[in-house]
């Protein structure tokens, strides 16, 4: 295969994957606040979007934007689409991770007059990013993988130029096997950079 | 004469989880300055009686006085929650200290203190850590003023707690069962920072297990037992002679543990 | 709306066959998974269990879609033809064993020591604990997230397009690309899809929630 196209292909992975990744943990924090929001409409809007956008595989997000709407370029299709899809889960991964913030916390800040939404934001909020943190983490190197997804649309992303290398040249093992260490070593290094961002965020709150 | 009015008052107070009655008709006073120890069988309500009186649940029916204002709101029958202001008044004028301390774990313990002055009083920076340094000095931890919580003892979080509290210059301080988390060799230092409390005139309502805090800093026990006051008197006569079979035989179990 | 109606029945046909693919995938990948899993957390070879560790997340590291590419223009390189049918089963069945021994494996972390302590102190045979002890909890533990599993199986049948297999998006494309209604029938064939995933994760929480302890 002709491996001068594969840091081009390698860039638009990563492209895909970090602007997904950063749309979706943004506009994941606009759907928990909804989820959790005194109107029931605005929760109702979020369980709706959350069922929904996770309901749909990716996959069928991507042609019906793309084949569909039609609006965006392929790559323009598979960011957008991921990054939505991610909000969704984020939004879960917040909301458990809100949810696991223990309830004396929550309790102190009430005996201590300490306003809701003040407690929420320096007290609440932080630790359940603590707590939410590897689980984001896994949701992006899942996305890594779910990039490849954008093949399919002609995103000439690693997939799709080893899909058309395969094809060229009837080797259907060597490209697949090298965009294959790719994708692993990709993963390996947000993994790793990750983890160094997780303990940063941690500080020194719970060692012990 | 101003003193003839008792600082906090429980009156007729009820609580009931849907069909499980906690608390029944109970009446209480604390006189200002007053330090009552809460004793009584695990389950018999006092940890319900003492969030009950900060709101951190609403009693069912019933009413609690705090210099003579009422504090709980009721709308056709049924106790309603305070608006967001009448509450922070309320639990600013009553501290609260908990069985597990509840220190704000991504804080120091100095900023534990500090967010807390500032947040519920909106007292200003210098001045907020001015204080959350002196109440550490007085309760004992002044080196530990930068660790968080998770690297202090239960002890030393406890104290913290202590402190925090104190910050917000309560009138009233309740303690739920302070030391029952925290190693029996490290309950002593809580207990001296409660006692200190008690010796400066703080109104304190205690509930507790430790009937040697009881019977030496307390001016008066109340035995709880099944959602109501059973006995109560000055700790010294209550402890060393109860009246009642239930409290008698309350006793001699935790002496005997 | 007619025209929507006129389409059911290949999407219908689509979504049947997505289902099937579902089914053996998981039928396959279940007990291979689970037989993984088991010897991943309890071999007492520690170069056994590293060895499975480290194939479960090479397994688990690829996208699905090169997997499935490597088995279907891979595999023909080495003389080994599969029809796209179960080339998407073999490719599901390797990418998502890791997926399955990850949930045996915290299902098995969940049962807590003292429960294979005290069948070992009451002298109760390995088989036998396995089988009344360990298995029944565990099964108890893992089975929202087995439901919740399935439903990301049968999201990933939708792959199944790339290599021309016929099932519900492959349907869809199909209707597509002869009425161009792309939004129409994406549309429909995404509700399907909605509806059959939000079943089976709404069912999945409610059976967590009443097995919590």
């Amino acid at each position: 295969m002709d491996f001068s196209l594969l840091p081009e292909a390698m860039l638009l992975t990563v492209e895909i994957t970090l602007a997904a990744m950063g749309i979706g943990m943004v506009l994941g924090v606009l759907v928990v606040v909804a989820r959790r929001s005194r109107f029931r409409v605005l929760r109702a809007v979020a369980v709706v979007w959350t069922d929904v956008v996770r309901g749909v595989p990716p996959l069928v997000w991507l042609m019906l934007v793309f084949l569909g709407i039609g609006l965006f370029t392929a790559l323009g299709t598979a960011i957008i689409v991921f990054g939505l899809v991610a909000s969704a889960y984020c939004a879960e991964i917040y909301r458990s991770g809100l949810e696991a913030v223990p309830r004396g916390q929550t309790e102190a800040l009430a005996a201590l007059a300490v306003p809701a939404r003040t407690g929420q934001l320096r007290v609440v909020a932080p630790q359940a990013a603590v707590i939410a943190a590897p689980a984001v983490l896994s949701y992006a190197i899942g996305l890594v993988k779910d990039s490849s997804l954008a093949s399919v649309i002609g995103v000439a992303e690693l997939t799709f130029v080893a899909n058309r290398a395969a094809n060229r040249t009837g080797d259907g093992i060597t490209p697949f096997v090298t965009v294959g260490v790719l994708y692993l070593l990709f993963s390996l290094l947000l993994a790793v950079a990750g983890k160094l961002g997780t303990q940063r965020l941690e500080g020194r709150w719970r060692t012990r | 004469m101003e003193a003839t009015r008792p600082q906090l008052a429980v009156k007729d107070l009820s609580k009931s989880f849907g069909d499980h009655t906690v608390l029944s008709h109970l009446d209480l006073h604390l006189d200002r300055g007053e330090v009552v120890a809460l004793i009584g069988p695990s389950g018999g309500g006092k940890s319900t009686l003492l969030r009950c009186l900060n709101q951190l649940e609403l009693p069912t029916s019933g009413q609690v006085e705090l210099d003579g204002q009422e504090l709980v709101a009721y709308r056709g029958g049924r106790a309603v929650a305070s608006s967001p202001k009448a509450l922070q008044k309320i639990r600013r004028q009553v501290g609260m200290v908990f069985q597990q301390f509840n220190l704000f774990a991504n804080m120091t313990a100095e900023q534990n203190i500090v967010f807390a002055q500032r947040a519920a009083l909106g007292t200003s920076k210098d001045e907020a850590h001015a204080r959350a340094r002196a109440l550490l000095d007085r309760v004992g931890l002044a080196h530990k003023a930068g660790s968080h919580p998770a690297q202090l003892s239960g002890g030393q979080q406890q104290r913290v707690a202590i402190a925090r509290s104190l910050a917000l210059d309560p009138a009233v301080m309740l303690f739920d069962e302070p030391t029952s988390a925290i190693d029996p060799e490290m309950r002593s230092e809580v207990l001296a920072v409660m006692r200190e409390l008690a010796e400066g005139g703080m109104t304190m309502l205690v509930s507790t297990h430790e009937m040697g805090f009881a019977k030496q800093a307390s001016d008066r026990t109340v035995f709880l037992c099944d959602g109501g006051i059973l006995e109560q008197g000055p700790s010294r006569q209550l402890l060393d002679e109860p009246q009642h079979d239930r409290t008698r035989q309350f006793l001699r179990a935790l002496a005997e543990a | 709306m007619s025209t929507l109606v006129s389409w059911l029945p290949d999407l219908l046909e689509g979504l049947r066959h997505s289902l099937w693919l579902t089914f053996v995938s998981l039928l396959l990948g279940l007990p291979l998974g689970l037989v993984l899993g088991y010897v991943a957390e309890l071999t007492p070879s520690r170069p056994v269990r590293w060895l499975l560790v480290a194939l479960i997340e090479l397994a688990r590291g690829l996208p699905a879609l090169v997997v499935l590419y490597l088995v279907y223009y891979g595999l023909p390189s080495v003389s080994i033809v599969l029809s796209s049918f179960w080339s998407v089963i073999l490719a599901f069945t390797v990418s998502n064993a890791g997926y399955v021994s990850e949930i045996v494996r915290g299902a098995l972390r969940g049962i807590p020591a003292g429960q294979l302590e005290a069948c070992r102190a009451l002298g109760i045979g390995r088989t036998r604990t396995f089988l009344s002890v360990i298995a029944p909890q565990a099964l108890r533990i893992s089975t929202p997230s087995l439901i919740s599993y399935a439903a990301i199986v049968f999201q990933s049948t939708s792959l199944a397009v790339a290599v021309a297999e016929p099932e519900l998006l492959s349907a869809a494309y199909n209707i597509g690309s002869i009425t161009f209604e792309y939004v129409q029938v994406f549309v429909l064939a995404g509700a399907l899809y909605a509806v059959v995933v939000v079943a089976a994760s709404r069912l999945a929480g409610w059976l967590s929630a009443r097995t919590a302890y």
